[in-house]
């Protein structure tokens, strides 16, 4: 039986997800917090999009907001999301709810809380079978079971009648997995897929997704803290701080030439395994910005290295580097004479290595 | 098995134990044998008909083995019977039961057919004007005592539009299944007014927790339809709470809705428990408290196999127990 469900191939000119100035805020009793403020990006089919960030810079709005998952209630949605050739910002809620599992799939951080539990696996990836597809329960109860067998789950005919509780943290992230693979969708959203997971269990999520994606044309766009994640998994990747992106460029040239100094310190905080035992950690000092009252001129000044007085007043526009794929958004790139100036005088002053050392 | 058989071990330990208080405190009220002996020959009884009263119902042995003996009369079903009426107690209570089991059963679904809806809605449009609206009804219902609405139902329903007889008219469902409906509905709202408002907070409460839970947005993100969200994925994990409130008010109805029983006239295990208090019917109180006991301790059987229905995690949590 051939049951794998591909990804739709309709042939559109053009990128297959295009998004234009995407804003979303939310009204709350503090203020308009403006966690995605002005985002552009385009993604092609088939292609692997990183977007990275700390906690609260936005990303996983932007993902959810791309896809028009977010309640509606206080929330103000702005903007363009093109998907295939077509405004999907302005949908009803019932249009969305096609595009939802079909098109576009979603998994989610922490696998203990986003399955169900108290239905069976088996169901839990059948329903979007048989929501989208029509599916009688048979059809959905094997093409369910070949799900499993794709996402390399050990014993899978087993585990279509448990419960998430009997399955292990890597395990149900393939379940996770094979729910939001059911459809075929041709984008799949993974928001932190592997933070709550092991560390031997992270590579093998990813790998997992990474195959899915090359054997079904699809497109991922990885949501992520983690620099390190998305550097093997990723044809680009888009850097966020405060609502914004801040720098863009393919998974080579950012790692190669990266221009934003908050790249470059998102970079450093990775721990290197061949420092010495008891190095200190570099971390990058401060908070994320208030979204309800940014910072004025860059938003990641008030934390920047390398800070000078343009930064604190005008805000920098998104600038093309080099090479014509790579943007970012700083008056005084990495490389640049006033950058050098500034880390030579760091490093006379012994910081050396770390990064916001107080 | 293993578990079963210590369910089953605690089940009779309640009845003992309730049914042990009872006769205690029944036996050592102050005068208990004079108010029984004067309770079954009426006023101006003579020396030898109270010495024959005490001697018949084993006033003169010890506590223990007059509890005993009524423990075997309670097993074998010879309860012997009552004083005024002389009537067979088991057949007292076997007319009463049914009145006060389906007072119960009716009570509770219309309480509950209406709850999970509203609940459902609430919790899922959160301080909406629906929410807030069924909030203040609610509010409102649990603060209206039922000797108040009782004869407003009996105004409205049998005196200005004489849709339904009073008094309540009791017969069986199978016999005159229109008279039979008839007879509960206005005492079945009434308990139901206050039941319904108590399940409908506390099922709206469990589903806005539930409906927070990532797995909701899993379901969202896979295309499902909002009703069936709420019903089939938000629904079941919300019950706990609102299955023990329930389990908990059936004792509570099955005897304690004298109030509401004596308002409509139904003979049910309230009124005659508390009309045999009165008569100081001691024999009759005692295996009125001992039935109510069983059926409550089996619902609460019941009930812990509704958790496990509810909840795999329970089932597995038993099995390795």
């Amino acid at each position: 039986m051939n049951t794998r469900i591909q990804a739709a191939t309709r042939q559109i000119d053009g990128p297959l997800l295009k998004v234009t100035d995407l804003r979303t805020h939310f009204r709350t009793e503090r203020g308009l917090v403006r966690s995605v403020d002005g985002v552009s990006f385009s993604l092609d089919r088939g292609k692997a999009l990183g977007i990275v960030g700390e906690s609260g810079s936005g990303k996983t709005v932007l993902s959810r907001s791309i896809m028009g998952l977010l309640p509606s209630r206080n929330t103000e949605r702005s903007g363009s999301v093109i998907f295939e050739g077509a405004e999907i910002i302005d949908r009803s809620l019932k249009e969305r709810r096609k595009i939802w599992g079909r098109e576009m799939s979603m998994i989610f951080q922490d696998p203990m809380t986003s399955l169900n539990p108290v239905m069976r696996v088996g169901k839990q990836i059948s329903e979007g079978l048989s929501i989208h597809l029509g599916m009688d329960k048979q059809n959905a109860r094997e093409t369910a079971l070949k799900l499993l067998y794709d996402v390399r789950i050990p014993e899978p005919e087993k585990r279509l009648d448990q419960y998430a509780f009997e399955l292990s943290g890597g395990m149900r992230q393939r379940v996770m997995i094979a729910i939001a693979l059911a459809c075929g969708p041709t984008i799949l959203f993974a928001d932190e897929p592997t933070t709550a997971l092991d560390v031997t269990v992270q590579a093998q999520i990813l790998e997992l997704i990474g195959d899915q994606r090359r054997d079904r044309n699809m497109s991922v766009i990885l949501v992520t803290h983690d620099l390190g994640v998305v550097a093997g998994h990723t044809d680009e990747i888009a850097v966020m701080y405060g609502g914004k992106l801040v720098e863009k460029a393919p998974t080579r040239t950012l790692f190669a030439n990266m221009k934003m100094p908050y790249t470059e310190a998102l970079l450093r905080s990775i721990p290197n395994i061949e420092d010495p035992s008891h190095t200190r950690l570099n971390v990058i000092t401060g908070r994320p910005p208030d979204l309800v009252n940014p910072p004025q001129g860059c938003r990641f000044s008030p934390r920047c290295e390398y800070v000078q007085p343009k930064c604190v007043t005008e805000e920098p526009p998104l600038l093309t580097a080099e090479h014509l794929d790579h943007v970012y958004a700083c008056w005084y790139p990495v490389g640049s004479p006033v950058y050098r100036e500034k880390r030579a005088q760091l490093d006379r002053q012994g910081s050396g290595a770390t990064v916001g050392a107080v | 098995m293993r578990y079963v058989l210590r369910r089953l071990a605690q089940t009779i330990l309640v009845v003992v134990l309730v049914t042990l208080l009872t006769s205690a405190a029944l036996r050592f009220m102050p005068n208990a044998t004079e108010v029984l002996v004067a309770a079954k020959t009426g006023p101006g009884a003579t020396k030898e008909q109270a010495e024959a009263v005490i001697k018949d119902l084993g006033l003169d042995k010890p506590f223990y083995v007059q509890y005993f003996s009524w423990m075997k009369d309670f097993v074998t079903g010879e309860w012997g019977n009552t004083f005024q009426t002389n009537q067979t107690i088991a057949s007292e209570v076997k007319r009463a039961l049914p009145i006060s089991v389906f007072l119960m059963i009716y009570g509770q679904l219309l309480a509950l057919s209406a709850a999970v809806p509203v609940a459902v809605w609430s919790a899922y449009r959160q301080n909406s004007r629906f929410d807030r609206m069924s909030a203040t009804t609610a509010f409102g219902m649990l603060s209206l005592p039922n000797y108040i609405v009782a004869p407003v139902l009996m105004l409205l329903f049998s005196v200005q539009r004489r849709w339904v007889p009073y008094p309540s008219i009791y017969s069986g469902l199978w016999d005159d299944p229109v008279a039979h409906l008839k007879a509960f509905v206005l005492p079945s709202i009434t308990i139901a007014l206050p039941l319904f408002a108590g399940y409908m907070r506390l099922l709206r409460a469990d589903m806005i927790g539930t409906l927070q839970s990532e797995f909701i947005t899993t379901a969202r993100a896979k295309g499902v339809s909002t009703r069936n969200i709420l019903f089939r994925h938000a629904l079941r994990p919300s019950l706990f709470s609102l299955v023990t409130a329930t389990a908990v008010n059936v004792g509570a109805l099955m005897g304690g809705v004298v109030i509401v029983e004596q308002f409509f006239l139904l003979n049910g295990m309230g009124r005659l428990t508390v009309e045999s208090i009165f008569r100081r019917e001691f024999p009759t109180v005692q295996y009125c408290v001992a039935i109510l006991a069983l059926i409550y301790v089996s619902i609460n059987l019941f009930v812990d196999m509704i958790y496990a229905w509810i909840d795999p995690r329970v089932r597995a949590g038993r099995a390795l127990g």
